[in-house]
């Protein structure tokens, strides 16, 4: 009985320790940070992206050290294909990256191999894997000259862009300004919000413990 | 019933009430209180409408509380009170578009002040239109007037809250019974109680839906209740208590979601069994009797709607005729099984691929129940998903075995194990069927329409616990608890970043 009760006391230790360090390595890690956008608002659907098809978008403007682009392609109600993006500077490729089939989202987040290293201006294509729905491409309206195209046919406008690179500040420096904005939208508002919240996780996790422990008289 | 008769039947509910209340141990009541911090945790962590569809859930309740009526638009055109907010909140952009997070600056939050206290002033007439919720019963938007009425004073974002923390109560209410579940089906091993009874407590998509007004947190509670009631009945034999016990959680759980439709053919299939196994002390058809009183509260609701919508010419049984209609109409039976099967399973040679390049077992469902957040874009990064993969195939081996080892329990509990695998089934057909009724790009399956089946998965982690035998026991059913834990954890900072980093 009492070493059942030692049994499960070293397991929490060593759960929660493994915990603890785990949350400090993720708040010590850095996250993407937009660094530019092509200004493209998303205000309609424009068409959609099927199988064996190629999406091409020209005139985009590649900040240095872009190392992922976001995308608006919307896989929303199923998951999304595996989708393949070419970054090329006067047809000389500058990046390529890729993701795999199975996201969900209303957008497309693609990690680039290599990191833009200067600004580029450069063509913007897709290519999406076999098999699977059609992914919803989403944008605002352009010329037909500068629009979007999919296996050459212009679209009715152009994706919206963001730029991504890994950011230079750790979630822990973030904490002040992630609070701040977690307390704008409460009634009454302010940062304090996630005083009660990481009190209230500790209460829960402090009752889970006390009954795992004290069940062990039982058995 | 007379004024007295009345008073007399909610005297003897209040007492039966009571009566189980006093039955259940401490344990039960810590799950459950773990559950509801958890569920307000999240409540608070998630942005005002940005969990799946509730705007339109909202909008119902709203409709219920201020018009007392039901809403009858399926559009988006809620009132201007809510249409304003939802502007001010970026509802739409971050919900549809590129991820946008939730309000960032002091100029917004000066914006949403003063178009709270504006519209405040408005009148308060409803919202006929409630989106995606508008086909959905009443019982939970019902419940939720009781908050929306207790904050009418206050702005739309404090009725918003209340109506939250509400909601989070029915995490507490699931949870509790997961543990009573538990307890009935795996009675001889005391800590899978309690190891079942916290992962469900600490399970982040529950709490996550549950801090939301969203009826799927009664109806999780409400389908723990129903498995818990028939692991009771099977284990202390079928009694009028026991039959109408289950009737009445059916009529609320067809009452509360259309979902719960799949059970329907699993409860009379399970009142049936239990009637053909009862013991006759007092006469034989005592158990029928007992039968007939169960499925008839049962059916209550779907009778009532059956009448309703024949004498407004409508189809017989609502929605579900309409699915049942589009399904005969987009080709043969066959096909829909295929879809079906390809909807929770890899697809089998000969069949059409539906979800080419998808492992829908994994990508939707198991991924699903990990955590992905928001409309699905809030997820982990790969390799979360590969290692809780591990994890969860060594739990379902894990449980397989301890059902092998169990080979002669399970022999003679052959029945209730078939109860409740139609029940399951049943929940899965009806989701699958769904799903394959609508447009192609328009369906949208989530794993959290699985949380129903949380009694059968808390169950399913007891028995692989099990399967460590009694000395390591402990050590495994902390571990599982702890990795829900952790899962809880890391999906509130993961939401966090999404939206307010």
């Amino acid at each position: 009985m009492g070493a059942a009760r030692t049994k499960v006391a070293a397991t929490l230790a060593i759960g929660l320790v493994v915990i603890v360090a785990t949350l400090v390595a993720v708040l010590l890690g850095t996250p993407n940070e937009v660094i530019a956008t092509n200004s493209v608002t998303v205000a309609q659907e424009l068409g959609f992206f099927h199988e064996h098809t190629r999406v091409c978008q020209g005139g985009e403007r590649l900040p240095a050290s872009t190392t992922a682009l976001r995308v608006s392609l919307g896989a929303i109600a199923h998951p999304g294909p595996a989708v393949a993006v070419t970054i090329s500077h006067v047809g000389v490729l500058a990046a390529t990256g890729h993701r795999n089939g199975g996201w969900v989202s209303s957008s497309l987040t693609l990690p680039l191999e290599p990191r833009i290293a200067t600004p580029t201006e450069a063509t913007v294509c897709l290519r999406r894997g076999a098999g699977g729905m059609p992914v919803e491409i989403a944008g605002n309206t352009a010329p037909s000259g500068t629009a979007a195209t999919v296996n050459g046919r212009p679209l009715p406008g152009r994706m919206r862009i963001e730029y991504l690179t890994h950011g230079d500040r750790s979630w822990l420096s973030l904490v002040k300004r992630v609070s701040r904005r977690m307390g704008l939208v409460r009634t009454p508002s302010g940062g304090w919000i996630v005083i009660p919240l990481v009190l209230l996780m500790a209460i829960a996790a402090g009752l889970g413990a006390w009954l795992l422990m004290r069940e062990q008289r039982y058995e | 019933m007379s004024e007295r008769g009345l008073t007399a039947a909610i005297g003897r509910c209040a007492r039966e009430i009571a009566r189980l209340a006093g039955d259940v141990s401490l344990a039960g009541w810590v799950c459950a209180a773990v559950a509801i911090l958890n569920a307000i945790c999240w409540s608070a962590i998630t942005p005002p409408f940005q969990v799946a569809d509730e705007p339109s859930h909202f909008a119902y309740v709203k409709q219920l509380a201020e018009a007392h009526a039901r809403p009858s638009s399926h559009t988006f055109e809620f009132s201007p009170e809510e249409n304003q907010i939802l502007i001010d909140l970026h509802e739409e952009p971050s919900a549809i578009l590129p991820p946008s997070g939730a309000i960032s600056t002091m100029a917004e939050q000066h914006k949403l002040k003063q178009d709270l206290s504006s519209t405040a002033e408005l009148p308060r007439d409803g919202s006929n239109a409630a989106g995606v919720a508008t086909s959905q019963p009443p019982l939970y938007y019902l419940l939720e007037a009781i908050p929306y009425e207790v904050g009418s004073h206050g702005s739309l974002l404090t009725r918003l809250e209340l109506m939250r923390l509400f909601s989070a109560l029915f995490a507490g209410v699931t949870a509790l019974f997961v543990f009573l579940f538990v307890r009935e089906a795996l009675p001889a091993r005391r800590f899978a109680w309690v190891a079942g009874g916290l992962s469900v407590a600490f399970a982040p998509l529950l709490a996550s839906v549950s801090g939301a007004v969203n009826p799927d947190s009664l109806l999780f509670a409400v389908s723990a209740m129903l498995f818990w009631a028939f692991a009771r009945a099977f284990r202390r034999g079928l009694s009028y208590r026991r039959a109408a016990a289950i009737g009445v959680i059916t009529a609320a759980g067809l009452l509360t979601k259309l979902n719960f439709a799949g059970f329907f053919p699993g409860v009379i299939l399970g009142l049936g069994v239990l009637a053909i196994r009862a013991p006759r002390p007092l006469s034989r058809s005592y158990p029928y009797r007992a039968f007939a009183l169960g499925a008839g509260i049962a059916a209550s609701p779907v009778v009532l709607v059956a009448i309703v919508n024949l004498t407004t010419h409508r189809p017989t049984f609502g929605l579900i005729s309409s699915v049942a209609t589009t399904i005969s109409d987009r080709g043969s039976i066959f096909s829909a099984l295929s879809y079906i099967w390809q909807a929770f399973l890899p697809r089998l040679p000969g069949m059409r691929s539906y979800d080419a390049g998808v492992f829908t077992t994994r990508q939707i469902w198991f991924d699903g129940l990990v955590g992905r957040y928001g409309w699905g874009e809030t997820s982990f990064p790969e390799w979360v998903y590969a290692f809780a993969g591990i994890l969860g195939v060594a739990a379902v081996v894990a449980c397989a075995r301890t059902l092998v080892l169990l080979r002669t329990t399970v022999r003679a509990r052959l029945a209730e194990l078939a109860v409740y695998s139609v029940l399951g089934l049943g929940l899965l057909i009806l989701i699958g069927g769904a799903s394959y009724a609508s447009a192609e790009t328009e369906t949208f399956t989530e794993a959290r329409y699985l949380l129903p089946l949380l009694a059968l998965l808390a169950a399913g982690l007891g028995l692989a616990i099990r399967s460590a035998g009694r000395r390591w026991e402990p050590v495994l059913g902390t571990v599982a608890v702890l990795a829900m834990f952790a899962d809880d954890i890391f999906s509130q900072l993961l939401v966090i970043a999404r939206f307010y980093g």
